[in-house]
């Protein structure tokens, strides 16, 4: 695998080993690089920078069905351990470089969390900052954590169909809160569809968290851009 | 309308032999939630009942009209997951979640990495029920017996008889997970992803025992019930997941082994199918024997191009959705249960089902509708080229 001339937004012969890494699902390197860039006085940010143009080409891969689910889930492990590497140097997302800010929750009743957690991954190595509130989550609690932060996207993950009753209360307690701009709320889990969309009365629905982590950077774009 | 020419078994028997039978034989794994929310009895109540979930079970068949056959006999309580050896934690209304919820399952690590060689000295069978068992419910080996033993007496004296009088039995002599599934289930799908990339001699080191037990599990089933058919779970190695390379190694060959182990006996494995196989789909055709196998789907398959690609080699099960059974009207439901008997089931191939199995909270009138639709309408036309 090569990361390809123009594939990441640094320059140099480490960003492109970092980079490298990475598409080789290599962890041991990949924190190893980061490690010793961090030791040689680099920003963390920048080292962060790096990765997340990792992910972008493993997004872009998945995209074109190179990549399968696996991949994401290798690289989006590999992106969280230099994360918590760096934390401690590292305000992630600070508010002017983040691509907005999203409340993921599986709501009451279901349990479930590992697409949801895959999903909040993916979304913070594309430049979001995420605030997972977790499972069995109150309509109410979503309600108070999107307005806590400002969220602009709330996403709810289910795979019970029992969920879509809570769903649709969630999203109406989030459409009538008095949001200046009300958060785009989207949906996803395996038992969601298109109707469901509709009946919970969200924006936009997925089974497939790239596509979910593409329609959040494309609303974010089109809002910063003011359309 | 159907004029009904066929005993249950006599439909369930010809689909599976790539006969036409009288009309589509209606098979839905119909879960103890869903018998529960019909009855209007609470999860948590239901859960912690047995009995009562059974009685829910035959009420359900009873009232609304009955369908071909069965999964299997006892109801889906919360240890009957320890009882057939799934390396899951349950969590049960009523005792892990407040009453009215649904039962799931707690997804771990309760596989370690270290399991893997327990696995292959013990075998997966005592593995489970020395180890993991134990682990699972965070009890002694006593405790473990003490739960499963009553399901045992209650599927031996009430479930097995009272459906054997309704005329109705299950199609499978024996349920099981691929060994591939139950490692990504006791490892997590995290976890086992890296075990198959970082580690891959780890999992091959207890793959082909794992199989050899289950064909040897499976073939006592077979001779000691007479049934002629068994079911494997697979939900974690489509190409939803994984690239064909794992998929060819880590499942293929093993897949082979256990259908044409079956097949050798005369039983047709089932596939429980969840996530999109659509690209793995011409393997079945290209590795697997005519009529060997059903493929239960769950909707993210495209059941219709898998009619397409299998029409005459393997038999489809499925598919109505489960969003539509939770939230759909009845129209809708009987408007997609025919278009599977024209486009799918027209020429046999077909057992009808649902995606998955039954939603916990389906409404009344769409799984009568289902039932209904299923029961009574004639197909209209051949496929949907033809239409």
């Amino acid at each position: 695998m090569n990361a390809g001339a123009g594939a990441h937004s640094g320059t140099g012969e480490a960003t492109a080993s970092l980079c490298q890494a990475i598409l080789d699902f290599d962890s041991d390197e990949t924190l190893r690089l980061s490690l010793a860039r961090l030791d040689a006085g680099e920003a963390p940010a920048l080292i962060i920078d790096d990765c997340r143009a990792a992910m972008k080409i493993v997004g872009d891969r998945y995209a074109t069905g190179e990549y399968f689910l696996a991949e994401l889930i290798l690289a989006g492990e590999i992106f969280k351990r230099v994360v918590e590497l760096l934390r401690p140097r590292l305000q992630l997302a600070g508010a002017g470089d983040s691509q907005g800010t999203v409340v993921l929750a599986t709501l009451r009743g279901d349990v479930h969390y590992i697409g949801k957690d895959i999903f909040a991954t993916l979304l913070e190595a594309a430049g979001f900052t995420v605030h997972n509130l977790g499972v069995d989550v109150s309509p109410e609690r979503v309600v108070t954590a999107a307005r806590a932060v400002d969220a602009e996207f709330v996403g709810f993950s289910g795979l019970l169909t029992t969920t879509f009753e809570v769903m649709k209360e969630a999203t109406g307690l989030l459409r009538g809160a008095g949001f200046g701009e009300a958060p785009r709320i989207l949906i996803g889990g395996g038992v969601t569809t298109s109707d469901v969309r509709d009946y919970v009365g969200a924006d936009f629905q997925t089974r497939d968290a790239m596509e979910g982590v593409a329609w959040c950077t494309q609303v974010a774009q089109r809002v910063r851009r003011g359309q | 309308m159907v004029n009904e020419t066929m005993t249950r078994q006599e439909r369930v028997a010809a689909v599976l032999a790539m006969e036409q039978p009288d009309r589509v034989p209606i098979v839905p794994q119909f879960v103890m939630g869903t018998a529960l929310h019909l009855c209007g009895v609470s999860p948590g109540r239901g859960y912690s009942d047995p009995e009562l979930a059974h009685t829910c079970m035959l009420r359900v068949f009873d009232e609304y009209g009955g369908w071909d056959a069965l999964y299997e006999t006892s109801p889906d309580v919360a240890d009957s997951g320890l009882a057939s050896r799934q390396p899951l934690r349950f969590l049960a209304p009523g005792r892990d979640l407040p009453d009215d919820a649904a039962l799931q399952v707690h997804e771990a690590e309760v596989i370690t990495l270290a399991d893997y060689d327990l696995i292959a000295d013990m075998g997966w069978a005592r593995f489970f029920d020395e180890v993991l068992a134990c682990r699972l419910i965070d009890g002694d080996r006593a405790q473990v017996e003490a739960r499963i033993a009553p399901l045992e007496k209650l599927a031996r004296d009430r479930c097995a008889p009272d459906w054997a009088a309704r005329g109705v039995q299950p199609m499978y002599a024996a349920m099981d997970a691929h060994p591939f599934f139950a490692l990504s289930l006791g490892r997590s799908l995290v976890r086992f992803t890296e075990d198959l990339y970082y580690r891959p001699k780890v999992v091959e080191r207890v793959l082909p025992a794992m199989t050899r037990e289950l064909i040897e599990r499976f073939s006592r089933k077979v001779t000691a019930s007479g049934i002629r058919g068994v079911l494997l779970g697979e939900e974690r190695v489509s190409a939803f997941h994984y690239p064909p390379r794992i998929f060819e190694r880590f499942w293929l060959p093993y897949t082979i082994q256990i259908v044409e182990a079956m097949w050798s006996m005369g039983v047709v494995t089932t596939f429980h199918l969840d996530t999109d196989f659509g690209k793995n789909l011409p393997y079945f055709r290209q590795h697997l024997p005519r009529g060997s196998y059903v493929l239960q789907l769950d909707h993210t398959t495209d059941i219709f191009a898998a009619k397409e690609l299998l029409d005459g080699h393997g038999i489809l099960h499925g598919d109505l959705p489960a969003a539509l059974q939770s939230i759909g009207r009845p129209g809708d439901v009987a408007a997609y249960v025919e278009k599977l008997i024209d486009e799918v089931g027209y020429n046999g191939g077909l057992i009808l089902g649902v995606a998955c199995n039954t939603a916990p909270d389906c409404k009344p009138e769409n799984f009568r509708a289902f039932l209904e639709t299923g029961r009574t309408h004639a197909p209209r036309r051949r496929s949907r080229t033809q239409a």
